[in-house]
């Protein structure tokens, strides 16, 4: 029987491919490793990796204090 | 709603009164002020309750603008176009103690600002230029009195339990020899014996505190609230007390610091001014400039702020590095006339103090004393200078014969001023108590950068005093005193292999890894021939050892770290000055302060103290200096390299907030121009780059903790021994987890208390399952 599943096709910068991967490695969501910028992914998992990449990103941010 | 009244007037002057950005705003929505109809004109905006006050630099008025704001506003963030300062307590009472009034201030403000000065402003601005200068502390025979010549106000004082605790009670013979007056000493030991029954009766007081002085004083005694007459000394004291007589009480020195504190906390700021002109008793030092120094006019301005009023005021002037820190205190030293002692960092630096005084002003050699781990002397005659280290004086374990001898003397004389160089290290504990305990009628610090990643700085308001003056960096570069230079971070793209290595390690090593990310090296590189092809003596900054020795032995330049040899250190430093075949140098921590090399005109960073603001400020004042900075269109250049996507680009942020304070601006560099036509650069190929991620890998958890401050250059230090026994207890720590000398701010020197603190602002490293949690609830 055929199986669909609904895939995104996702271009990146290498940094952030790695942190896909290493997402990957924990809960299986990328359905093909295209090359060093493209991946092909499972669209259910989309809203999710996308927090966690924002997430990531901001912590590497620095934000001034803002005065109340 | 009142604002519906004003509605017209806000659509005259073209201002919306609501739009979608309003919100944004919060509390610093101060739409409401109204403009004056000639705004434009004037170049001040006066935010109410926080005090800030913002300056449009580039109004045609904004230089006597900018004049005045120094003298009674503390700047916070001076950029080109828009400047930022803020009204303190500590601000205003310097603008009252060089002659301003408060309603002086009021009304210049008010002529300045684009909107009528706020209520509020006006009140603090009331309340603090009113009550400054009513309470002083003075230091007599070695002892602290609190002093005013309102009884009123000492007794308010002494109702507050921190001072009560403070105060120390006079005997008998002491209060006999202070006040000249028979009758005073006996009032003073009738005191003594209800001094504990009159302070249950506050309430008393109140009624009596109207009086006039001689009643007031009569209420003291009775009551034990103590205050001692003493026949004043002073004659140009406030015009208040005409009777010429002020009270006083007596405080512990131990508690000298708490009774500053919480005199500001109630409203009733110390000032601490030492009349030297009138002061007798202590001997004179026979000290002046010699003719042909010439003092810079920003040097002149910091001064006058301290001796505004014909006395010392204790506090702190910042200055740039290489701006000429040292002949600010060499010069106000000579305006003193008294014994110095003066505090620096590290061996190196005394010696240097002692160069700049015998080059600058007329003192004898034989006057000046030095106290160091090696060498203990003392001057001759009754004055002289002595110059130490902050560690020499703080360390209070069991010390040699000699050096205790010479602590003593130290903490048994009084000193005319005490010259503390690089200030903001004092809050660390160790060095606090050294303020305390030795005795000085006056102190100045002096430091380029007032700012510490903890909140101690705020400490130095009760251990010294105030910032006097803070020079305006841009300013001295545009002048020429100090080099303009080119900021710049240039982000590195860290390689796949790099960062996915950099998401599995731990916290520790990821450090190693964003630091030696081949293309960073490559970076580095280019900048290095680029740099070499202008003609620049280029520094470049690696804090991390183990990559600092991989960086140099692949580059195959020189580098000085800790653990390099004196002689071995001299020789690289007088190849790199002198030898036009050797224009870079690796350094490590070592660099940041105690060398000075004018040669120098490019610093390329590589890796870094975190967030350490004041590092980088630091770091760029080693080309500030630069010989050649008076040439034709010269400019130097800082760069800082910084691997993309890494916790690297929050501490660059971070790092550079101070610098972009005093107005400067770096500019981002995502790709250096030509850095692929470069076929030479080393770590070109995948398999290279692999290879050097193992030798990363391989390389010990202590290997990726920085440097340790080294502060006694050319120390007993084996390097290859010491390097091995650390590296084996580095990595027994880590596997306990206890090691956490990566996260301390400087050194080993500042107790395990701040090393504690340190740590726990390190973002913390959440597990996967509270994560979301974590996250979440933000």
């Amino acid at each position: 029987m055929v199986k669909a599943v609904k895939g995104t096709f996702i271009e990146c910068d290498s940094a952030a491919r790695e942190v896909l991967l290493k997402l990957n490695s924990k809960e299986k969501f990328i359905i093909e490793d295209l090359d060093s910028t493209h991946l092909f992914i499972n669209s259910t998992h989309l809203k999710r990796i996308q927090v966690v990449l924002d997430e990531l990103m901001d912590a590497n941010t620095y934000k001034a204090n803002v005065v109340k | 709603m009142g604002f519906g009244a004003a509605d017209d007037e806000y659509d005259v002057l073209g201002i919306p009164q609501r739009d979608p950005s309003t919100g944004l705003f919060g509390k610093g929505d101060y739409s409401y002020l109204r403009l004056k109809p000639d705004h434009e004109s004037r170049p001040l905006w006066i935010c109410p309750q926080s005090g800030h006050i913002i300056l449009e630099a580039f109004s045609p008025i904004a230089e006597q603008a900018i004049d005045f704001l120094i003298a009674i506003s503390e700047p916070v963030s001076r950029p080109t176009y828009i400047h930022e300062y803020k009204l303190t307590p500590f601000s205003l009472y310097a603008a009252v103690s060089v002659g301003l009034n408060t309603n002086d201030i009021i009304e210049v403000l008010n002529r300045l600002s684009k909107v009528p000065v706020p209520p509020d402003v006006v009140s603090v601005i009331n309340q603090c230029t009113k009550s400054y200068g009513k309470v002083k502390v003075v230091l007599k025979h070695n002892r602290y009195y609190v002093e005013s010549s309102y009884p009123s106000i000492l007794q308010r004082l002494l109702r507050d339990p921190v001072i009560m605790r403070a105060r120390v009670f006079p005997e008998d013979d002491t209060a006999g020899t202070v006040s000249k007056d028979g009758i005073i000493t006996q009032k003073v030991s009738q005191m003594d014996d209800v001094s504990i029954g009159g302070l249950k009766k506050p309430s008393a007081t109140n009624e009596r505190a109207q009086g006039d002085d001689d009643t007031a004083t009569g209420a003291d005694d009775e009551m034990g609230l103590g205050g001692v007459r003493l026949d004043k000394e002073d004659e140009d004291e406030d015009e208040d007390d005409a009777e010429g007589i002020v009270h006083a009480f007596e405080i512990g020195s131990a508690h000298y610091e708490e009774v500053r504190k919480r005199c500001n906390e109630i409203d009733y700021p110390m000032i601490e001014e030492y009349d030297f002109r009138n002061d007798r008793r202590n001997a004179d030092l026979g000290i002046d400039l010699k003719p042909a120094t010439t003092i810079r006019p920003y040097q002149e301005k910091s001064l006058s702020k301290m001796f505004g009023n014909g006395r010392a005021r204790s506090g702190i002037i910042v200055l740039p590095c290489g701006a000429g820190k040292t002949l600010v205190g060499i010069t106000a030293a000579c305006t003193v006339k008294k014994s110095i002692l003066c505090l620096c960092t590290s061996s190196v630096s005394v010696m240097q103090w002692k160069q700049q005084f015998l080059q600058w002003s007329t003192i004898k050699e034989e006057q000046i004393a030095l106290f160091t781990s090696d060498v203990k002397m003392r001057f001759q005659g009754d004055a002289g200078l002595v110059i130490t280290t902050f560690s020499m004086v703080a360390n209070r374990r069991k010390r040699s014969h000699e050096a205790q001898q010479m602590l003593d003397f130290l903490e048994n004389r009084e000193w005319g001023m005490m010259l503390l160089d690089e200030v903001h290290v004092v809050p660390a504990n160790m060095f606090r108590n050294v303020v305390s305990r030795i005795a000085a009628h006056s102190k100045l610090g002096l430091t380029a950068t007032l700012v510490r990643e903890d909140d101690k700085i705020d400490d130095l308001n009760f251990l010294i005093g105030p910032k006097l003056y803070e020079a305006n960096w841009m300013d001295l570069a545009n002048k020429g005193h100090i080099a303009t230079v080119q900021c710049a971070e240039v982000w590195c793209e860290m390689t796949p292999e790099f960062y996915k290595a950099y998401l599995e390690e731990s916290t520790r090593k990821k450090l190693l890894i964003y630091v030696m990310n081949p293309n960073k090296f490559r970076a580095c590189q280019y900048l290095i021939n680029f740099h070499n092809g202008r003609g620049d003596k280029i520094i470049v900054f690696v804090d991390n050892v183990f990559s600092l020795i991989t960086y140099a032995k692949t580059l195959g330049l020189p580098y000085i770290y800790g653990g390099t040899p004196q002689r071995e250190r001299m020789r690289i430093l007088k190849n790199f000055q002198n030898n036009p075949l050797l224009n870079t140098i690796f350094l490590s921590k070592v660099g940041d302060t105690s060398l000075d090399l004018p040669e120098a005109t490019c610093l390329i960073q590589v890796s870094s103290h975190y967030g350490s603001r004041r590092q980088e400020a630091q770091r760029l004042g080693r080309i500030l200096r630069a010989k050649r900075r008076n040439d034709e269109g010269f400019n130097a250049f800082f760069y800082s390299l910084v691997s993309k996507d890494t916790q690297e680009m929050l501490y660059s942020t971070k790092r550079q907030q101070f610098l972009i304070d005093q107005g400067y601006s770096f500019k981002v560099i995502t790709q250096l121009e030509g850095i692929e036509d470069c076929p030479d650069l080393v770590y070109g190929d995948v398999d290279s780059q692999k290879k050097l991620l193992h030798t990363v890998k391989m390389a010990s958890e202590s290997d990726a903790a920085l440097e340790k401050e080294d502060t006694a250059p050319g120390g007993s230090k084996d390097a290859a021994g010491g390097s091995s026994v650390r590296r084996t207890t580095g990595s027994l720590k880590g596997l306990s987890g206890a090691s956490n000398m990566a996260y301390m701010e400087s050194s080993g020197r500042r107790g395990a208390g701040n090393g504690r603190r340190a740590t726990n602002r390190e973002p913390v490293e959440h597990h996967p399952l509270f994560k979301r949690q974590y996250y979440s609830k933000k």
